[in-house]
């Protein structure tokens, strides 16, 4: 015979064919069985395997150390349910904020955190969705240890307007590079196939504060995937835009993006036959209102542990569709390899 | 023009000269401190506290370090003042960060001279060229020679400057130097560090002195001045991102 609990005796408890009923805190809650509506991912292995672990090295935690994970869990509730604080045990804070951490790539946390610090909102101006770009922009910079936490979902029709419960994570760890987090790579890799123009991308985002495995409020937006946008990637050139063969430098980034008259320079100039000079030939051409010279300061960062001070005087010039900056040194013992970093004006002559 | 309000190495209060916009700071300070001082030794990076600037954060500059090194060796005075470029920026509204190198711990009292531009990126525009201009030196003595690549880029609030050495004349000896420098607007008054080579006390470092712009002319005393100015081999050199007195 099966006992069917209900919520209109407080104090049923059970299971029965796909419900359950458990009372905690003084309140009757009933939850259905879910069944899972696709194939098991690889990540949801991984992270049940990792949920498993967590949970059972709370075992080896001294009692001390339970007795303060039990504490912090009577300062903190859990998700609200029927407009009641809903009471959550110091085992599950546990698993709950050591399930963050290490979704972030951090250790387990043994000893429990000293008490919840607020986290902050996730704020961004913009999501360009593309099929070839996926990029937030605009986001509102937040220190160490927080780091950002982005799920989105496939390709979903336009007219969904609940679609929040596709997303995956897409990131543990976004750190935005000046307001701006290019997630086209890891979104292709997640969900497998580009965005479709005219359809639906849920998002889901919220910061995680990688110290104590706190997060802060879920941001929900969603964004229509169109088919090309006008927006323009900052100037910037890495490694990637390098030619190698015909350049002299292990490390490469100048940033045009500074609404300044600078331009950012970080590389290391690993020089080149008896030459006072590094030469950096790029995959493609600047604007030639970007192209002119700029002098920045150099320190050398050789075997010798010679960190010496020197000057670098930078000049550029478009020659058959390519951009070659040529790092001449100027003031100061020449040494290699020399890191080049800092702000440069760039002028013309 | 605002005054430190705290660091955690054990300073007085640092003025600083500064230009102020949205996106990017110049800011020129002379701070000195105590290399062997508990709080210093205890810090992992030198915090000045400031009251709030425009800016949140930015990129990383460079800074000018330089320790005293000077004695008298077989009846002779020598200067082996040493120094380089530190790393600098801004962590937060209130704070300004330069690096600290274990090169200089127990040093005595160090001077870092902060004349350097804080900028920020991803701020909507690209690089907004200049014009340069190049400087003239007028050496009534004809003691110091300087190369084709001194140079500034003149702004409304701020100039930037690049000015080296090419040669110094052995008749030098330890006369003091003062050099006209024609191009230079003349609002500029500031203590720059001169860097160069060697100091001959420390093959890891660079020589450092300070010299004067005040008024169109550049000076250095005699007495103030390392060995490695006559190394020329490889030139003496100023960088600096100079505050104008307008």
């Amino acid at each position: 015979m099966i006992a069917l609990p209900s919520i209109a005796f407080g104090g049923f408890s059970g299971s029965a064919k796909d419900v359950t009923a458990r009372q905690v805190g003084g309140r009757s809650i009933l939850t259905v069985r879910a069944w899972p509506t696709g194939p098991t991912t690889n990540a949801q292995v991984v992270r049940r395997a990792s949920l498993t672990k967590i949970s059972k090295s709370w075992q080896r935690l001294s009692s001390d150390q339970r007795r303060d994970w039990d504490r912090l869990a009577e300062t903190n509730s859990g998700q609200s349910v029927l407009g009641q604080r809903a009471v959550i045990s110091g085992l599950n804070l546990y698993v709950r904020l050591n399930a963050n951490r290490v979704m972030a790539g951090e250790a387990l946390l043994s000893d429990a955190p000293s008490s919840n610090v607020a986290v902050p909102n996730v704020f961004y101006s913009q999501v360009v969705m593309t099929p070839e770009l996926v990029v937030f922009n605009g986001i509102k910079h937040e220190s160490a240890p927080l780091k950002l936490v982005v799920k989105m979902s496939g390709s979903q029709s336009a007219g969904i307007s609940n679609g929040w419960s596709k997303t995956v994570i897409i990131s543990s760890e976004v750190e935005d590079d000046w307001g701006e987090a290019d997630m086209t790579k890891l979104y292709l890799k997640t969900i497998g196939v580009e965005p479709t123009p005219g359809q639906k991308v849920f998002i889901e985002a919220y910061w995680l504060d990688t110290s104590t495995g706190f997060t802060g409020q879920v941001y929900k937006d969603s964004v229509l995937c169109t088919g090309e946008s006008s927006y323009v990637p900052r100037m910037k050139v890495t490694m990637d835009n390098v030619v190698p063969e015909e350049s002299h430098v292990s490390s490469f980034d100048v940033d045009y993006s500074t609404n300044a008259p600078v331009l950012y320079f970080d590389a290391i100039c690993l020089g080149h036959s008896n030459v006072a000079s590094s030469e950096v030939v790029l995959d493609k051409a600047l604007p030639a209102a970007q192209i002119g010279s700029s002098l920045v300061l150099g320190r050398g960062m050789g075997d010798t542990g010679k960190i010496k001070p020197q000057s670098y005087l930078v000049y550029m010039n478009n020659v058959s569709g390519a951009t070659k900056m040529t790092f001449a040194q100027r003031g100061g013992e020449y040494t290699k390899p020399t890191e080049v970093f800092g702000p440069g004006v760039l002028y013309t002559n | 023009m605002f005054n430190s309000t705290g660091n955690n190495f054990g300073a007085g209060v640092i003025q600083f000269k500064d230009v102020q916009e949205s996106n990017y700071l110049v800011l020129n300070a002379r701070l000195t401190v105590d290399s062997s001082a508990a709080a210093y030794l205890a810090a992992e990076e030198l915090e000045i506290y400031v009251p709030d600037l425009t800016i949140g954060r930015s990129t990383v500059c460079g800074v000018v370090c330089q320790y005293k090194d000077r004695g008298v060796s077989y009846g002779s005075a020598y200067v082996y003042d040493a120094g380089t470029v530190l790393k600098s920026w801004v962590k937060d509204k209130n704070t300004i960060v330069i690096e600290k190198l274990p090169e200089f711990d127990n040093r005595g009292e160090l001077t870092i001279w902060i004349q350097a531009m804080y900028c920020q990126l991803n701020q909507g525009w690209n690089t907004v060229r200049g014009t340069k201009t190049r400087l003239t030196f007028t050496d009534p003595n004809r003691y110091t020679f300087w190369t084709s690549d001194s140079i500034c880029v003149i702004f409304q609030k701020w100039v930037f400057l690049h000015a080296q050495i090419d040669s110094v004349s052995w008749d030098a000896g330890d006369a003091d130097f003062e050099v006209t420098v024609q191009g230079l607007p003349t609002d500029i008054d500031a203590e720059v560090p001169m860097m160069m080579s060697v100091s001959y006390g420390n093959d890891n470092l660079g020589g450092v002195n300070a010299s004067k712009i005040e008024a169109g002319v550049w000076s250095i005393k005699g007495e103030d001045r390392s060995m490695g100015f006559r190394n020329t081999s490889n030139k003496p050199f100023m960088f600096a991102y100079l505050v104008r007195d307008i």
